[in-house]
């Protein structure tokens, strides 16, 4: 097959994205240090997807079904609680607020966003012109950004992000902010890219803009995926879904939701691994797997990120180090040889009485007055 | 320490990030205003002229431990405005990025770094100043003035632990930021920048433990290099207990910031 030649640009397996419903800040404090108990939510339950070079993927789904949570950490802004995802390239998020500073001008905000993601100065230069006719900002770019309507605010982040030259392109719902000639335009940028084989995700409820332009769609359901596919194969299954959505009741409606939502609190790495195993089943259509495939399965499923962990070495390490910086304290305060320690250990402790300190403080008056 | 590494390396390999993005603060900082970047200059020279005439003259006589206090503040003041700048964006650094950092792939770890590379044109600028000073005064370049990169070195691994442990724990902690500006207007009078801590009335233990803060051993650096003609390693057990100190901060910095870091999105 002609795909498995193409490279692999954004490789996701067994992706999850928990979030802690702690009601306040204090309480988010608290699950730093402390192992809390706050129910936890699943936005992204167990994503696998592979996007190879030049392709154009949409991403389909209702609100809250995990689509922005999921590009951002393709984009690799949000990091993923267990799971992996391998991006081979430069990536771009483009999304509605594109993140500009209002006390700023446009000018500087392009220079500004472009450094941070990772431009030279040199290459600003050279870009500047194009991003400022691009965003169609005319005299405005010298105007600071808070005096920018939303549209011009939209434009100019659309701009700049599109210029960075990005080999991956995560458009996030920003395909239809501006006004139709801008939509047009950025359309025919992004169809640019396309031809020049750059790899685009795209998230859009219009579903039509998902029919002209994708190659293929992953469609979330909340938090998992339901299908992907062909893009008229999984456009079909979706508005029938849609349309069936739409012919329940209000009161049925929100019973079909929070069936799910109590399904994203009560999920588990390990609901995925069994969900997983049976999937594999399924596709290799044997009853048992081998069990080095299972151990696999097991480890993808199960690797959180490390940040969280702290292993023995570390405390060992920083436990270390607090007793040596609260002896070499101790030593400096209580005015100690080392000679003196090492024959009287009992010192470091036994000084602290009110006399001995009451001799110190002495002392050093004492010097200061011969000194005079 | 694995966390440590982490950061580190995640720093050095985008310095050339930092660094861009630093000089384009300093840059736009003051470019509203109509005499610019001047401003950096002309606000410590105001200070350290009140500071004279107020302490130098007032207080001290124009002298003080056996130095014309002129050159005593100048070599404390010149460090302390490098930690006082770094400091207080420090504190700032990563609450004020964090609407940008949930659009925009960045490294987040380079965030404390920033305010510290911003501050370093002005350090430079005042630190040649400082040495022509001290040259007029009859002070002649000698081998301890080799010191100055240790005290440099010491002062910009402190900031950095400060920072890290600082810009995390503003996030998280509403109250943090105030806590630490009002313990860093008071840490301004106990590091020794314009009020001598060696005067001899104040009890041992009290005194010993004042100077044993970070800021405090940083400015003492510079002025061993500049005035005392000391030697690092002849205060040892001082020394050693500041790099301890400032290891563990990194460390506990580091942890802080890695293990927080992707609940900063879900703060803002």
């Amino acid at each position: 097959m002609a795909e498995e030649e193409r490279q692999v640009k954004v490789r996701a397996s067994y992706v999850t994205k928990q979030y802690e419903m702690a009601p306040t800040k204090s309480d988010k404090m608290k699950s730093l240090f402390f192992k809390t108990n706050f129910p936890k939510f699943w936005a992204v339950r167990g994503v696998n997807f592979e996007a190879f070079e030049g392709e154009t993927i949409a991403i389909v789904g209702n609100n809250g079904s995990g689509k922005s949570t999921l590009m951002k950490m393709v984009a690799g802004i949000v990091p993923p609680t267990s799971g992996e995802i391998e991006i081979n390239g430069e990536t771009s998020l483009i999304a509605i607020n594109a993140g500009l500073k209002g006390n700023m001008s446009g000018r500087e905000n392009i220079r500004l966003k472009a450094l941070m993601l990772g431009l030279t100065n040199e290459e600003i230069d050279a870009k500047m012109d194009e991003i400022i006719a691009f965003s169609e900002l005319g005299d405005f770019i010298d105007q600071q950004v808070k005096s920018y309507s939303s549209g011009m605010k939209s434009k100019l982040g659309f701009s700049i992000s599109v210029h960075t030259n990005p080999d991956i392109l995560i458009v996030d719902e920003a395909l239809s902010v501006g006004d139709a000639t801008f939509n047009r335009k950025s359309l025919a940028k992004i169809k640019e890219f396309q031809q020049q084989g750059k790899t685009i995700f795209f998230v859009s409820h219009s579903l039509g803009q998902v029919r002209e332009m994708a190659d293929r769609v992953l469609w979330m359901h909340y938090g998992e995926v339901r299908m992907f596919g062909p893009t008229e194969e999984v456009m079909n299954a979706y508005d029938k879904f849609i349309a069936d959505y739409k012919a329940l009741s209000g009161k049925e409606q929100t019973k079909y939701r929070n069936e799910y939502r109590t399904a994203q609190q009560n999920f588990s790495l390990d609901e995925l691994y069994e969900k997983s195993l049976k999937r594999e089943r399924k596709i290799t259509g044997n009853d048992v797997l081998p069990a080095e495939i299972e151990t696999s399965i097991y480890k993808s499923t199960h690797n959180r990120h490390s940040a969280e962990r702290w292993s023995v070495v570390d405390k060992t390490i920083l436990v270390v180090l607090l007793l040596l910086t609260v002896f070499v304290a101790d030593k400096v305060i209580l005015n100690l040889g080392m000679k003196n320690i090492v024959e009287h250990p009992s010192h470091l402790i036994t000084n602290w009485s009110p006399e001995k300190i009451h001799e110190l403080n002495v002392e050093h008056m004492a010097d200061d007055l011969s000194a005079k | 320490m694995t966390d440590f590494l982490q950061v580190m390396r995640e720093i050095f390999s985008n310095a050339p990030i930092a660094n861009r993005l630093a000089r384009f603060n300093v840059k736009s900082r003051w470019a509203d205003n109509y005499l610019g970047s001047i401003w950096d200059y002309l606000e410590p020279t105001i200070y350290i002229g009140t500071y004279f005439l107020v302490f130098g003259m007032g207080m001290y006589n124009g002298t003080v431990n056996g130095q014309p206090y002129i050159l005593w503040l100048l070599t404390g003041i010149v460090p302390w405005y490098f930690i006082q700048g770094s400091f207080n964006k420090g504190l700032n650094s990563i609450k004020s990025q964090l609407g940008l950092l949930t659009k925009i792939r960045f490294p987040m770890s380079v965030a404390p770094v920033m305010p510290m590379l911003e501050e370093l044109r002005r350090f430079g600028v005042m630190s040649l100043v400082m040495v022509i000073i001290l040259w007029l005064f009859g002070e002649t370049p000698n081998i301890y003035w080799i010191q100055y990169l240790y005290a440099f070195a010491a002062m910009f691994a402190t900031v950095l632990a400060q920072n890290l442990i600082n810009s995390t724990l503003t996030v998280i902690i509403p109250d943090y930021k105030p806590a630490m500006a009002a313990l860093f207007r008071l840490l301004f009078f106990t590091s020794g920048v314009i009020i001598n801590m060696d005067a001899k009335h104040l009890p041992f233990v009290f005194i010993t433990i004042v100077k044993m803060f970070p800021f405090y051993y940083v400015i003492e650096s510079f002025r061993d290099a500049f005035l005392y003609h000391v030697w690092f390693w002849d205060k040892a057990s001082n020394a050693l207990f500041f790099w301890l100190l400032t290891l563990l901060m990194l460390m506990v910095g580091s942890m802080i910031h890695l293990r927080f870091r992707e609940r900063f999105i879900d703060m803002v």
